[in-house]
């Protein structure tokens, strides 16, 4: 059996107390889907969870001015339902369509998939993608950080001790998509994930997009000598041997008990063309189709 | 109107439905204890010593070695009981005082609560001398290698083990040299099928309550209560009159408890030893190291003529069951029978078969006891040679395939029956019609990124193990039978039902043959105290022998009805009939010609309950003495992305032989959950092991996947025994329903109850060559290991486009 305490957190100001007492021993928790498993296998111990999953401020999704803003503890459930981002951010939606199954996106968080920094986290490419902040709270402070800015390696971060999420928030853009190809269809952390988002497309020609993949480094990634190379390319007619040949410098794969290292490189850019011609050709009506949609965020669907 | 052949809701079903169906792991005794195992960290050491004093001190009772001895002996045994004692290896005790494998129990806890027995677990002092484990076959019979054993038994008989050699079986039958001397052709080709885990959803588990007159009450995961009763009996020194194996729903087993599983003594032998109830569940993770499907590699060898004629066949299976006998030797005997039986390869058939132990889990049955992966290897082999010889898939089958009139092995070289009822020729001829065979076009001309491909492949599976002669195996049921005084019925059998519907088969056959209305025929929970025996259900046996031992004792009843219905309407018994009677809602007896003249079964009944006549009832024993095949065909259509190498099924054509359909729905039920597992086996499944420290260590291939995320200790499985790192598709991957098509060809068997025989286990037999096959007609590769994973997909088009 494992040791664990549960500290159930009425209001921020009580997480912010409670995260400040444990200090190096606090873990917030929200839906526990990896934090339960881990504690089971031994890899967590003597741990003060701290239980955040009620408080009002880390809930929901908002629009406003053009920005789209999630609380930490909303429900992947939640963003995978939403018509809002259906339109305006479909590579986070599609994200959340394939993301493990319909009863771990009940309880799994945007927080969560984030601050667990596995570098599989399916929600991060999109988030990248669309040049996400994070809202970081902290007792007596907060402070906004980009997210390309707070992976720093596998399972390790940029939240300082006694900080928080508190929320997510970007630029809407409906010109965004993602793939994932994993072992099968539900319940599988990815092989390769990839994501991209065109800010402008001048005469059929990208001169802004940005990309990112999952699982073929040992953090989430911008793909940044993809995006490089991709400026001024005719969107939908990218040679898929080039775009490869810039993917190269942007990922790092390694072997795992799910693909090869060689796998993972003859995926990411199968993946990421996928992924940029769907954001240009993009069209929210077209996503938004209930099923059939859905199983596009799938590579091989 | 008949109740067989017509969908009825599952007797089962609302108590299932609605969570009040009872399984092993619901069992609450007062003063129960719970048990949990402490298991080797050592795939392969010696225990020298263990210590629970510790784990005493907490308030625990402990169970080691020690206190397994009878006499100063252990008792050894197998677990498996099906197959006669003359051909069973016996190598195991209830605990080791060597572990053999990975995460092998050695000793077990109990205490009052399940966290009090992990807290003692974790007290106990194990001294260790680790030795050099052995985890390839062919490596553990080279010299030098680590001996798991020096001496087993077979039967009686002490057996020397030499190079880790289990078993080993030559079988041969006309002159397969002058075979190949007749042909024009000979193929050889090397399969290999991997090590896959049952899944099956409730995990192994007991709960034993030892009684005031010294014997013991069990619950457990079982596929035969009998057998449970008879290696408890032995094991631990019991009068089998002192032991009651209670008949329990199973969760799904694929059969992983056609042996008695490995927690079943150790309960036992604590309950005894703590003279309390204790209750042993085991975790996912202990599941999968309990047991698993043996791997096979092959040599196949066929002799070919220019007409088409398959003239001789030789077949080699190198086995590595692991670390202890679930009885390969009647697994390879089996392994030969379905080679043997496919085809009829001009009488001239040779087989070779040797298994191996290895510090590994052991193997048992699971779900065709090697006919999945003998159909791989021949299935494959027959698409292979009509490529080569330009020859029509079909119509070489045709040719060649074994059908009524000819031998079927239905268990080994020692159980054969005649083949009476046959759809194979139906089911290719219609079947190629329905899927458009003909146009199904070759991989040479097909292009784009996906590419759909058309492959065909049949099987088959026994029903039950009973032949004309007594053989290796075990084979008969039993059935007591009585009517009510209400006119409605009681069965009582030991048959369990897998969830198959066997039950519900059983339930069909009594109302058909006592014309009583099936609501009105009821299943008596009952245990091996009130039973007769029955083998077990396995060998696709649960409808055609344990239905048939029913049917006959209806038989009997129903003789017995209208003998007494004679004497009452003061007429012989033989000028009566019975008929159901849906306005009465009972069955009544009428002589024929007179429906005036009529008594209900249940005013017959009572009638001689009341004249002191005595009731109804029937008791008795029946052996199928035949084990006809069920055949099934695969026509699947796969699509394969040459991108990303991930192949998806868009559509499949199932046909099955199970001759009469008894219960249409769960027939269907059979073969698409089926289809779903040989698909799981054919592209998803493997149950990779770290075998770094084995015994020569062999540079891993730059494809094997090495677990960086999480250490992996020496002889442990890559997904550490999680479900959830254990890919088995879901039903997102199958095929949509409207393109899963599923018929049944139209035959009957003249030896079944009804015209039934089985149809479980055949139902996977032809799948993975089916799809193989697919995969070689959309993209010209072919494959001869499972499983086809899209890494390994994606580097053979590589490779071949280099080429």
């Amino acid at each position: 059996m494992k040791d664990f305490a549960y500290h159930k957190a009425p209001d921020l100001k009580s997480v912010q107390q409670l995260l400040t007492e444990f200090a190096e021993h606090a873990l917030p928790v929200a839906g526990g889907s990896n934090v339960m498993v881990d504690i089971r296998n031994g890899r967590l111990n003597d741990r003060e969870l701290i239980g955040i999953s009620d408080i009002a401020e880390l809930q929901g999704l908002r629009f406003s001015r053009g920005k789209i803003i999630i609380g930490a503890a909303t429900k992947i459930s939640e963003i995978a339902v939403s018509q809002l981002l259906a339109a305006k951010a479909p590579a986070l939606w599609m994200a959340a369509q394939v993301f493990a199954d319909p009863i771990i996106r009940n309880s799994a968080t945007v927080g969560g998939n984030l601050a667990y920094a596995s570098p599989a986290a399916d929600l991060a490419p999109p988030l990248l993608a669309l040049n996400a902040d994070l809202l970081l709270l902290k007792k007596g402070g907060k402070r906004k950080l980009p997210l390309a800015d707070f992976f720093l390696g596998v399972n390790h971060t940029a939240l300082e001790p006694g900080e928080l999420i508190a929320s997510v928030e970007f630029a809407a853009n409906a010109r965004s998509a993602f793939y994932k190809l994993g072992l099968r269809n539900a319940m599988a952390i990815s092989i390769a994930t990839a994501a991209a988002a065109v800010k402008r497309v001048r005469d059929g020609s990208i001169s802004e997009i940005r990309l990112a993949m999952g699982s073929v480094a040992p953090r989430p990634v911008r793909c940044l000598h993809a995006e490089q190379f991709l400026l001024g390319k005719q969107a939908l007619h990218i040679d898929p041997e080039a775009l490869a040949q810039a993917l190269v410098w942007d990922i790092s794969p390694i072997d795992d008990i799910r693909a090869s290292a060689v796998y993972r490189r003859a995926m990411a850019p199968v993946l990421m063309q996928r992924a940029i011609a769907r954001a240009c050709g993009g069209c929210a009506d077209e996503v938004f189709a209930g099923k059939k949609s859905a199983d596009e965020g799938r590579a091989g669907a | 109107m008949t109740v067989i052949g017509t969908d009825v809701a599952r007797l089962d079903g609302i108590a299932k439905l609605t969570g009040k169906q009872q399984y092993t792991g619901d069992i609450l005794i007062p003063g129960m204890m719970h048990a949990v195992l402490l298991r080797s960290p050592h795939p392969h050491a010696e225990i020298i010593k263990i210590d629970t004093s510790e784990a005493e001190k907490m308030g625990a009772v402990c169970l080691t070695y020690d206190d397994i001895l009878i006499n100063g002996q252990a008792v050894v045994y197998n677990e498996r009981s099906v197959s006669v004692p003359a051909a069973t290896y016996r190598d195991r005790t209830i605990l080791p005082n060597k572990a053999r494998h990975l995460y092998e129990p050695i000793a077990a806890v109990a205490a009052d609560t399940e966290e009090l027995a992990y807290k003692a677990l974790q007290a106990v002092k194990v001294e260790y001398r680790v030795l050099q484990p052995v985890y390839d076959p062919q490596e553990a019979m080279e010299e030098g290698a680590p001996q798991l054993y020096d001496k087993v038994y077979l039967g009686d008989k002490e057996v020397d083990i030499c190079n880790n050699i289990g078993v080993s079986r030559n079988i041969s039958q006309g002159d397969v040299e002058a075979g190949f001397a007749r042909a024009d052709r000979i193929f050889e080709q090397d399969f290999e099928l991997p090590r896959i885990y049952h899944a099956q959803l409730e995990t192994k588990g007991c709960v034993v309550a030892p009684e005031p007159d010294g014997g013991i009450t069990v619950w457990a995961t079982a596929q035969s209560i009998h057998g449970n009763r008879q290696l408890l009996g032995r094991a631990l020194n019991l009068p089998l009159s002192k032991i009651n194996v209670k008949k329990i729903a199973i969760g799904g087993a694929f059969g992983s408890s056609i042996q008695v599983n490995t927690v079943t003594p150790i309960c036992a032998a604590l309950a005894l030893k703590a003279r309390r109830p204790v209750k042993l569940i085991s975790s996912r993770e202990e599941d999968f190291y309990s047991h698993q499907k043996y791997p096979v590699r092959f040599h196949v060898k066929m002799g070919v003529t220019n007409e088409g004629m398959i003239t001789a066949a030789e077949l080699s299976a190198l086995v590595d069951f692991g670390a202890h006998q679930v009885q390969p030797l009647p697994f390879l005997g089996c392994v030969a029978g379905w080679f043997a039986s496919l085809y009829q390869y001009g009488g001239n058939i040779g087989f070779h078969g040797t298994a191996v132990y290895t510090n590994k889990t052991p193997c048992c049955a699971m779900q065709g006891y090697g006919n999945p992966q003998t159909n791989f290897a021949i299935e494959s082999m027959i698409d292979i040679i009509s490529g080569e010889m330009g020859f029509d898939a079909i119509e070489f089958r045709l040719k060649n395939y074994r059908g009524v009139g000819h031998e079927f092995w239905g268990q080994g070289p020692t159980i054969r029956t005649i083949i009476k009822s046959c759809g194979v020729e139906e089911s290719l001829l219609k079947g190629r019609e329905i899927m458009g065979w003909s146009g199904r076009g070759r991989h040479t001309d097909k292009q784009g990124r996906i590419r759909h491909g058309l492959g065909v492949a049949r099987g088959f599976h026994t029903s039950g193990t009973g032949g004309p002669k007594e053989g290796e195996v075990i084979d008969y049921s039993s059935a007591f039978i009585k009517i009510n005084e209400d006119g409605s019925v009681d069965v009582v059998t030991p048959v369990m039902d897998l969830g198959g519907g066997t039950w519900d088969a059983i339930a069909k056959f009594v109302s058909e043959v006592l014309q009583v209305p099936l609501q009105r025929v009821g299943l008596s929970p009952t245990d091996t105290k009130s039973t007769a025996y029955d083998v077990c259900t396995h060998a696709t046996r649960g409808v055609y022998c344990g239905g048939g031992a029913a049917y006959h004792v209806a038989l009997e009843v129903r003789k017995k009805l209208l003998e007494t219905a004679g004497r009452l309407l003061n007429e012989h018994a033989e000028n009566l009939e019975l008929v159901r009677d849906d306005d009465l809602g009972q069955g009544v007896v009428y002589v024929k010609g007179l429906r005036d003249n009529q008594m209900t079964v249940g005013e017959i009944a009572r009638q001689a309950q009341i004249n002191s006549w005595g009731t109804l009832q029937y008791a008795g024993s029946y052996r199928q003495k035949n084990c006809p095949p069920c055949f099934t065909t695969h026509f699947v259509e796969v699509a394969v992305d040459t991108l990303t190498g991930e192949i998806t099924i868009p559509k499949v054509l199932i046909y099955g032989d199970c001759g009469t359909v008894v219960n249409p729905e769960l027939f269907g039920g059979q073969l698409i959950g089926s289809f779903g597992r040989g698909m799981a086996y054919t592209l998803y499944e493997n149950l990779t092991m770290n075998e770094e420290g084995g015994f020569t260590t062999k540079p891993q291939a730059a494809s094997e996947p090495i677990y960086t995320s999480q250490p992996v200790k020496d002889g442990e499985l890559l997904n550490h025994g999680a479900l959830a790192d254990y890919k088995l598709p879901t039903s997102s991957e199958m095929p949509l329903i409207e393109n899963v098509l599923v018929r049944h060809t139209d035959t009957y068997e003249p030896t079944g109850p009804f015209g039934a025989k089985g149809i479980a286990e055949s139902a996977i037999a032809s799948v993975q060559a089916a799809i193989a096959n697919a995969i070689y007609n959309a993209i010209g590769i072919r494959f001869y290991r499972l499983p086809i994973t899209p890494e390994i997909v994606l580097q053979a088009i590589q490779k071949k486009a280099v080429k």
